[in-house]
């Protein structure tokens, strides 16, 4: 079983993830990674990711796994960033013994937001507040959502801020999240959002995702 | 060029963002040193565009070559459309988001007559003006190529120069030569005098006739293996082996077959090589072969023996298109795991099949239709054309007589526990460069009346029948045969709203018989039978295939005299003089 963390950058950050997950299919066709197939009638490349970016947000630190008897990390490191677009490639590659089932694992992750101005240091109260409620578009409607014990950190630099949101099962969605910054005064798009990191729980801990597979 | 940020915000409140980006895998070094910069257009979607193999070809061929980069551009969605001319963003090219200005030459593929208002939609977003004659030598040559120039009259007055043929002979010459020009410094008018004298090009502003262009050895001729691998879903998502060019069969309706004439096959170890490239190039899951007639390729079983070993190692699926099946053929798809067979009749019955030369008998049609049943077939898809000339009652009838005769032929030897049979009637459009190119369409009346009649009769179980639009049937036919009075049809359609026609859901018919009107057009004048003495507008085109031969073979459809397929036999059509069929 293969891991490989790869960028969604520039581009293909507008790829949906059915999309996405063909690009990533096709390269290991294409670097001969001889993944295996399901058994069924209709064969399926056994692969896995996590959870899902919103259309237009990028990121350094997607997971793609795949179930391949390769194993030399190096080269199949190399293979993989030779047969990819240029807005996926990968920084990291280990081989696990098995899947490390990171959808289910994944329980938060590190944004950094790029807006147009300096963000306002008003931002970081939402910290100290019980209730934070936002809009959220859920099953085909606009609905307000109470989000507060999904927040686990904001910074803010300048122009940059960086929020510590709840990914996996209990997620948050990034863009609609910074959306409703703008009644901070908070100017940016999902295109200004860039996952930095995902996070698994070890021992009461965010560990990045990549460290936990070590 | 487009503001980048600006562009990305627009991008996430637009449908399938992912068409406006490029970046795709195998993606040519469009920053190399150039002094010749390209943009290929397609008048239609990307996921449209990106499945057409002859942009693919000449994409890569210019990328290929030094000097010159050549980029794309389709036609936005009209939701991205809105939100550009919002933003005051000017229709780009993918690569480097390069506006039409900033490119040496724009040319258009256009295979389709309904895409012409689409053409001037991406002139319009791109700032251009439509008419040749209003673009100076601030803006670049737009030029136009594909099947629609078999007869280009009612577009000619808004481009610089017409490629007449194959874009791999004519293109490249044309871009070499406004290379050459612009060292020179020559006028935009001095450089198209000079290109009008190349094969395969028309120059509206000069004149004159113009020969078409082909390729001599097709074995020989570019053919890109390292395509772009799109990386969002496209109509036709796989590689593509083309086999051959032109067709034998002689059908008398059909354009194509006579348009991409001279004949011309690769040889089965270049398309072995080919296919094997395209499948460790592009990681594509299948591959499909191209032609107009794939079961008539000379090599076809070893080539299919080849390229099923080959299939097989590296996992990927080998998409035949509709063959006529014998028993061979019938192996073959079992062997594939086509469950479906694509049938194409186009009419009812013998007498009909003989007018327009379908050389498929009845005895073909019980035999092929039994082999591929006793092997499994559980999904037919027969296709006919409704509005041939001297269609009856009876050819009609012929066809609910096919269909019924599937049924029974399945219940007494199909394998498969059901059958799924699909009707598909297409309204029979008089095309240029065919022995129907002076016949009359039948009228809108009267081509409902005959799919109402399907609709009743093919009232069956597993039945499902599906007709091509009458009204859009009309005006492509009306632009097959149009004048170049008809650019100020298309350009009051397009001001009035007409784009996309090709898509049912954007195709308004009022609005282009409204424009007819108003440019005081009688649509009956392209749509009914022309004199076979009368000047045709694409007369000034040699295409190969002679006046001459397509009057005899028109003849001889009234006479219900078939002719024979030509791979054994030279009938004589006199597309040999641009190239040698079968070299």
């Amino acid at each position: 079983m293969i891991v490989f963390r790869h960028r969604k950058t520039g581009e293909t950050s507008f790829l949906s993830h059915i999309d996405t997950m063909r690009v990533l299919q096709r390269t290991m066709r294409r670097m001969r990674a001889e993944v295996k197939y399901s058994a069924g009638f209709v064969p399926h490349m056994l692969t896995y990711s996590t959870t899902p970016l919103p259309l237009g947000v990028q990121s350094l630190a997607e997971y793609f796994v795949a179930d391949s008897p390769l194993d030399d990390e190096k080269e199949l490191l190399e293979r993989f960033n030779d047969n990819i677009p240029a807005g996926l490639k990968a920084d990291f590659c280990a081989v696990v013994p098995q899947n490390p089932n990171l959808a289910a694992k994944v329980v938060a992750s590190l944004y950094e937001v790029e807006a147009e101005e300096n963000v306002s240091e008003d931002v970081k109260e939402i910290l100290g507040l019980d209730s934070y409620v936002m809009k959220q578009f859920k099953k085909g409607q606009m609905l307000d959502v109470e989000v507060r014990n999904k927040i686990f950190a904001i910074e803010t630099e300048g122009k940059k801020l960086r929020l510590t949101l709840a990914t996996g099962n209990e997620n948050l969605r990034v863009d609609s999240f910074v959306e409703s910054l703008s009644r901070y005064g908070v100017k940016a798009c999902a295109n200004d959002v860039t996952r930095l990191e995902q996070f698994v729980l070890k021992d009461g801990r965010f560990v990045a995702a990549k460290e936990a597979l070590l | 060029m487009v503001d980048e940020r600006k562009l990305r915000q627009i991008l996430l409140q637009v449908e399938k963002p992912a068409r406006y980006l490029g970046g795709e895998f195998n993606l040519p070094d469009t920053d190399k040193p150039c002094d010749e910069r390209v943009c290929l257009c397609f008048a239609d979607k990307y996921e449209v565009g990106m499945s057409n193999i002859g942009l693919r070809i000449l994409y890569h061929m210019l990328n290929d070559t030094d000097g010159v980069v050549c980029e794309r551009s389709f036609a936005p969605s009209v939701d991205m459309a809105e939100k550009m001319r919002e933003n005051d963003i000017k229709l780009f090219s993918l690569e480097t988001r390069r506006e039409f200005t900033d490119f040496d030459i724009v040319g258009f593929s256009i295979g389709f007559e309904l895409a012409y208002t689409t053409v001037l939609y991406m002139m319009d977003l791109a700032g251009v003006p439509f008419y040749a004659k209003d673009r100076g030598e601030d803006y670049p040559l737009i030029i136009a190529g594909g099947p629609c120039m078999v007869n280009p009259a009612p577009i000619l007055d808004f481009f610089d120069a017409i490629m007449v043929g194959e874009g791999e002979v004519n293109l490249a010459a044309f871009v070499e030569l406004h290379r050459q020009s612009k060292k020179q410094g020559l006028s935009k008018k001095e450089f198209l005098e000079k290109a009008s004298k190349l094969e395969g090009v028309y120059v509206p502003s000069v004149g004159g006739t113009v020969k078409r262009a082909v390729v001599k050895d097709l074995d020989k001729a570019y053919y890109p293996t390292k395509i772009l691998v799109p990386s969002c879903d496209i109509v036709h998502d796989r590689s593509t082996l083309e086999l051959f060019r032109g067709c034998a069969n002689g059908c008398r309706f059909c354009q194509a077959c006579f348009y991409y004439r001279p004949i011309r096959e690769k040889k089965k170890d270049t398309l072995l090589r080919q296919a094997k490239e395209l499948i460790i190039n592009t990681g594509y899951e299948e591959l499909s072969l191209s032609s107009l007639s794939t079961s008539d390729y000379s090599q076809l079983k070893e080539l299919v023996e080849g390229l099923k070993e080959q299939a097989q190692k590296d996992n990927v699926k080998l998409a035949l298109p509709s063959l006529r099946l014998d028993s061979f053929e019938a192996e073959i798809y079992e062997d594939t795991k086509g469950a479906s067979l694509t049938f194409a009749p186009e009419a009812g019955t013998q007498r009909l099949r003989d007018v327009i030369n379908k050389n498929v008998s009845d005895a073909n049609i019980l035999s092929s239709l039994t082999a591929a049943l006793e092997h499994g077939v559980k999904n037919v898809k027969l296709y006919f054309m409704i509005g041939l000339p001297t269609e009856t009652e009876e050819d009609l009838k012929g066809i609910v007589d096919i269909v019924k005769l599937v049924k029974k032929l399945h219940q007494e030897h199909g394998r498969s526990r059901i059958i799924n049979i699909t009707v598909s009637t297409a309204v029979f459009i008089p095309k240029p460069l065919t022995p129907f190119q002076w016949e009359a369409q039948i009228t809108t009346d009267e081509m409902y009346a005959k799919q109402e009649y399907l609709k009743r009769e093919l009232r069956l179980k597993n039945v499902k029948y599906s007709w091509h639009d009458a009204k859009s049937s009309v005006i492509e036919a009306a632009l097959a045969r149009g004048d170049r009075r008809q650019s100020a049809v298309i350009e009051r359609a397009y001001n009035t709203g007409c784009v996309f026609d090709a898509w049912n859901e954007c195709f308004d018919y009022d609005k282009w018989m409204s424009a007819f009107e108003y440019c005081g057009i009688d649509v009956r004048e392209y749509t009914g039978a022309i004199d076979t003495q009368k000047e045709l507008a694409w007369d000034f085109i040699d295409n190969g295939v002679t006046k001459a031969y397509l009057l005899k073979e028109r003849e001889r459809a009234y006479e219900g005299k078939t002719t024979p397929n030509c791979i054994g036999k030279c009938n004589g059509c006199g597309a040999n003089k641009l190239g040698r069929c079968f070299s």
